[in-house]
């Protein structure tokens, strides 16, 4: 890999390892009772796992057939 | 997606578009594919409760779901590379990450994405407005010829014919 490459790979690791810490402190605060740390804990996890109505249907409709005895 | 993988491959080469283009074009994807979510969750709801109804085993339940299998996988696929295309652009906004060349494919996804949505809610013949998706699906070729020489995508069009 090129010298630029290995520059791009390292800035997105630091962006992702960023990220990383900020979540763990996040949580850490959370669970020592910080409220806000916690409601931004949801938020970041909303983001994180969209949902899809249309996938959670699907969902839905899988668990009923899976309920049903087998051929 | 065959009509505008030119101009998305021209993109590539030749344009120099900023985040703000990416974002543009990307939101308005997202947009499209939340709608069409929410538009087909209950009919998928519905399906799913005609299936449960006539079936008496696990099996034919399975069989029954079948049809409505591209409508999940166009959804997926959509949603998953609007997610992830967003987090490539936040990413290109920091100036970290090689920006364009890395949303063009996730953002291609996108358009993948919305095409089989859109083939497969006709394939089942299913009452959900399309105007939206096919215009935004059309538009994506407009957004591109808009970013790009238009004198280069004519010969690029020309090139793969």
């Amino acid at each position: 890999m090129s010298t630029d490459t290995w520059k791009t790979a390292l800035d997105i690791g630091s962006v992702i390892a960023r990220v990383i810490g900020a979540v763990i402190d996040l949580a850490k605060r959370a669970m020592a009772g910080d409220d806000q740390a916690e409601a931004r804990l949801r938020r970041v996890d909303a983001i994180l796992t969209p949902t899809s109505p249309t996938e959670e249907a699907f969902q839905r409709a899988e668990d009923a057939a899976a309920a049903k005895p087998p051929r | 997606m065959r009509r505008i993988a030119p101009f998305l491959a021209l993109m590539l080469l030749a344009c120099d578009p900023t985040p703000d283009d990416a974002q543009r074009a990307l939101s308005s994807g997202a947009e499209v594919v939340q709608e069409l979510d929410e538009a087909l969750a209950p009919l998928v709801s519905q399906g799913a409760q005609r299936c449960d109804a006539e079936t008496t085993t696990r099996e034919d339940h399975l069989e029954c779901l079948e049809p409505w299998t591209p409508v999940r996988y166009g959804v997926r696929l959509a949603r998953a590379a609007a997610f992830v295309g967003q987090r490539a652009v936040d990413t290109w906004r920091l100036g970290a990450g090689p920006g364009w060349a890395a949303f063009l494919p996730i953002g291609a996804c996108v358009v993948h994405g919305v095409t089989l949505i859109v083939s497969a809610i006709r394939g089942l013949g299913l009452e959900v407005e399309l105007a939206d998706a096919v215009e935004w699906l059309d538009g994506v070729g407009a957004i591109a010829a808009s970013l790009c020489d238009p004198a280069a995508i004519e010969a690029a069009e020309g090139a793969v014919r």
